[in-house]
């Protein structure tokens, strides 16, 4: 008796390991199907998603999305290990610069055939831009924007500032080390390419060879080195946080920061700014050249059934149209990506949409080819090095240039 | 003496025991064992973003690894380009001089409050619950929270420097500051818990041995260094691998400081290998330095545990 107990004992343990693997895939008559998406969108914005995703799926009964929110970083990183392992959203909504590294590893697919020319014929053509790649288009984009622009607290400074010298003649005035002239996220390279493009500087030529060992970068090096040491027009140190924070509390009279912000700053109780185009560079008479990019919705490779295919096109046709596009671009305070939406009288009142529009038409494309997260990660370090005033300029520009070729070779290889 | 076999029952067989420990070793088996296979595995092949949809192919069946992975086949390309790098070799040099620094004053300093807390002191328990607080606040949490401390403007650090009349330091501009700020953070992180082993081993000294010193009129620093050192021994060896090995492989410090892009002048062998890994997509690479990484650690615990076997 005692051994069959015994037995029996062991028997449910190691049953009960297993009990977990058993899957029973039921599938429904009403072909129930779920559309989880993975995003990286803003606090204010999940809200006006969540109410136009209800009435998605008020009108379309046996459809369901879920959405889980990641950091940006995360978000990359969590979507490649789930696609390897066969699981993962079927949509992942993100920056356009995901789309490089994404579609190389074939984690995503082109949505050219799923979507059909005319689908895509509803959106603005530069907004395609930002996610083509290869001749092919690998996302459908949502907003476009994410452009660094001005803004300048109205209480410290009278009338936008044009130039950087006019920034640097604030310096003299702001510099006991409370207030500043200028504050923004000192060592990330995407606040430093605009000052590279002001200068006439490109990370990529023509052919796609990276060109940071540039005349033109060691300019924009030694002039951001200045702006820090000889000018004193910037904080000793700053990141996101601490740019955002002394703009906040009325501690800075000019910020450089993102589209994507421009809301937060409304929500301040007596902060009086407004914003306007990054400023012009004296030396060479251009404006600053910031980078702007859009943000949308990528298929994961991993889904082949014809069911959740037509329940994603569905969900796309959704997004496509107009309200729904104005809806959520005033959510995001970027601009609408369909042409239909472009038009809209509301959406060229808002004065945020309208700066964006225009720092477009002042801005570079973001390159979403692979090889840019060499390039991202090759100035990141040197661009610290200088700003802690480790290494000249000169010596930067020629680090970072081995280092995104070293790294884009091993990222690139066959 | 013997039995009774009608008392014994199941216990007499010959697998009994194997019959307790396999539903553990079915765990021990899909947790520990084939990931580690695995990541041998992926360190013989070139593993990167292109070809990286075959591990969807290989999936859980790691036999089928080289017929599909045949193409992608190096041997021992990865170690190879890994261990001709200089960059390296600066990392690993980095890497012991932060795992050195850190064990050692959190060994120093945790012994150092444990001899303390063994003492009667008036409201020692309050100093205890206060000296274990960094070991139960989420190491993420405390990286952020020094961050903040170490901003070089509005850190409290730097003011505090200040206000002594000392020049602000750019903790998180300078890479060589960098690695000071984050073995700073690290040792406040890791002290508690060297403090609360060796307590438990002070507590476990017998003590008549401190009064038979005490009547042989010994020095309060003979009886530290004959009795206390030699009876904590025992405890702390262990606990200096353990925490030289998590010390050597702590992650979440040097991330947290620098934004999770730690680059090659803040990296040590770990966030090197997680950014190889997550950030460049170079699979094959990144597991290549992590068994290189596993070596290191396996060799230094079996020395060291040789240097202390053969004292005794």
């Amino acid at each position: 008796m005692k051994k069959f107990l015994t037995f029996l004992l062991c028997f449910t343990f190691l049953v009960s390991l297993f009990t977990g693997c058993s899957s029973t895939s039921q599938k429904s008559t009403q072909q129930q199907v779920t559309i989880n998406i993975w995003e990286q969108m803003e606090e204010n914005v999940d809200k006006t998603f969540d109410e136009l995703v209800k009435k998605f799926e008020e009108q379309n009964p046996n459809i369901k999305i879920k959405r889980v929110h990641y950091k940006t970083e995360d978000l990359r990183n969590q979507f490649q290990t789930a696609v390897l392992s066969g699981q993962g959203p079927e949509l992942i909504f993100g920056p356009n610069d995901n789309i490089g590294p994404m579609s190389l590893g074939n984690l995503i697919f082109p949505l050219d055939d799923l979507l059909g020319s005319e689908y895509f014929q509803k959106y603005d053509s530069q907004v395609l831009d930002t996610v083509k790649l290869d001749g092919k288009i690998w996302a459908v984009p949502l907003v476009n924007g994410n452009n660094i622009s001005m803004l300048y607290n109205k209480k410290l400074v009278s009338r936008a500032p044009e130039k950087f010298s006019e920034i640097i003649e604030l310096a003299k005035k702001y510099n006991d080390g409370k207030t500043f002239a200028l504050v923004y996220f000192l060592n990330e390279p995407y606040w430093f390419v605009p000052f590279l493009g002001g200068f006439g500087g490109k990370v990529f030529d023509d052919k796609g060879n990276i060109t940071l060992n540039t005349p033109e970068m060691i300019k924009a090096l030694k002039f951001v080195q200045d702006l820090k040491f000889k000018y004193k027009a910037v904080p000793k140190d700053a990141d996101y946080n601490v740019a955002d924070t002394l703009f906040k509390e009325g501690k800075a009279a000019v910020l450089l920061n993102g589209a994507w912000s421009f809301t937060s700053y409304t929500q301040v109780n007596g902060l009086d700014f407004d914003v306007a185009l990054f400023p012009k560079i004296d030396e060479t008479g251009n404006y600053c050249l910031p980078y702007y990019g859009s943000k949308g919705f990528s298929v994961s490779a991993n889904v082949k059934d014809e069911v959740v295919k037509d329940a994603i096109k569905r969900f796309f046709d959704y997004i496509a149209q107009k309200d729904v596009q104005v809806k959520l671009s005033k959510a995001f305070a970027q601009m609408p990506a369909t042409k239909e939406a472009l038009e809209d009288p509301e959406i060229k009142a808002d004065k945020f949409i309208k700066m964006s529009m225009e720092q477009m038409r002042h801005g570079v494309a973001m390159p979403i080819r692979a090889e840019m997260r060499a390039v991202w990660d090759a100035i990141r370090p040197e661009l610290e090095n200088v700003m802690a005033g480790k290494k000249t300029p000169e010596v930067a520009a020629k680090d970072m240039q081995t280092k995104a070729e070293e790294l884009a070779k091993s990222l690139t290889k066959q | 003496m013997k039995f009774k076999q009608t008392n014994r029952g199941i216990y007499q067989k010959w697998w009994t025991p194997y019959a307790f420990i396999f539903p553990a070793f079915l765990v021990v088996l899909f947790i520990i064992f084939i990931p580690l296979i695995f990541e041998f595995m992926i360190a013989l092949f070139d593993i990167r973003l292109q070809n990286i949809r075959l591990l969807r192919d290989v999936g859980i069946n790691i036999f089928s690894f080289p017929k599909i992975m045949k193409n992608q086949f190096l041997g021992f390309g990865n170690y190879a380009e890994i261990l001709k790098d200089k960059l390296f070799y600066r990392t690993f040099l980095r890497t012991v001089i932060w795992t050195f620094t850190n064990v050692f004053f959190h060994v120093v300093i945790g012994v150092w409050l444990a001899i303390l807390l063994n003492r009667k002191l008036p409201g020692k328990s309050v100093f205890r619950v206060l000296l274990i607080l960094p070991w139960a606040m989420p190491q993420y949490i405390a990286a952020i929270t020094w961050k903040g401390m170490f901003n070089y403007e509005f850190g409290a650090v730097n003011l505090i420097l200040n206000k002594l009349g000392i020049e602000k330091i750019n903790w998180l501009g300078d890479p060589t500051y960098t690695l000071m700020a984050a073995i700073i953070t690290n040792i406040w992180l890791g002290v508690p818990f060297m403090m609360m082993v060796a307590l438990g081993g002070l507590q476990s000294i017998p003590s008549d041995l401190y009064e038979s010193a005490d009547i042989d009129g010994a020095s309060s620093w003979q009886k530290f260094k004959n009795i206390t050192i030699p009876m904590l021994k025992p405890v702390m060896v262990p606990a200096i691998i353990l925490g030289t090995v998590w010390t050597f492989n702590m992650l979440n410090i040097i991330y947290i400081m620098k934004d999770g892009l730690p680059g090659d002048d803040v990296n040590i062998l770990i966030t090197k290998m997680y950014r190889d890994g997550f950030d460049l997509y170079r699979y094959g690479y990144a597991a290549a330095l992590s068994v290189i990484i596993f070596i290191i650690l396996t060799l230094f615990s079996i020395a060291y545990l040789k240097a202390n076997q053969n004292e005794e």
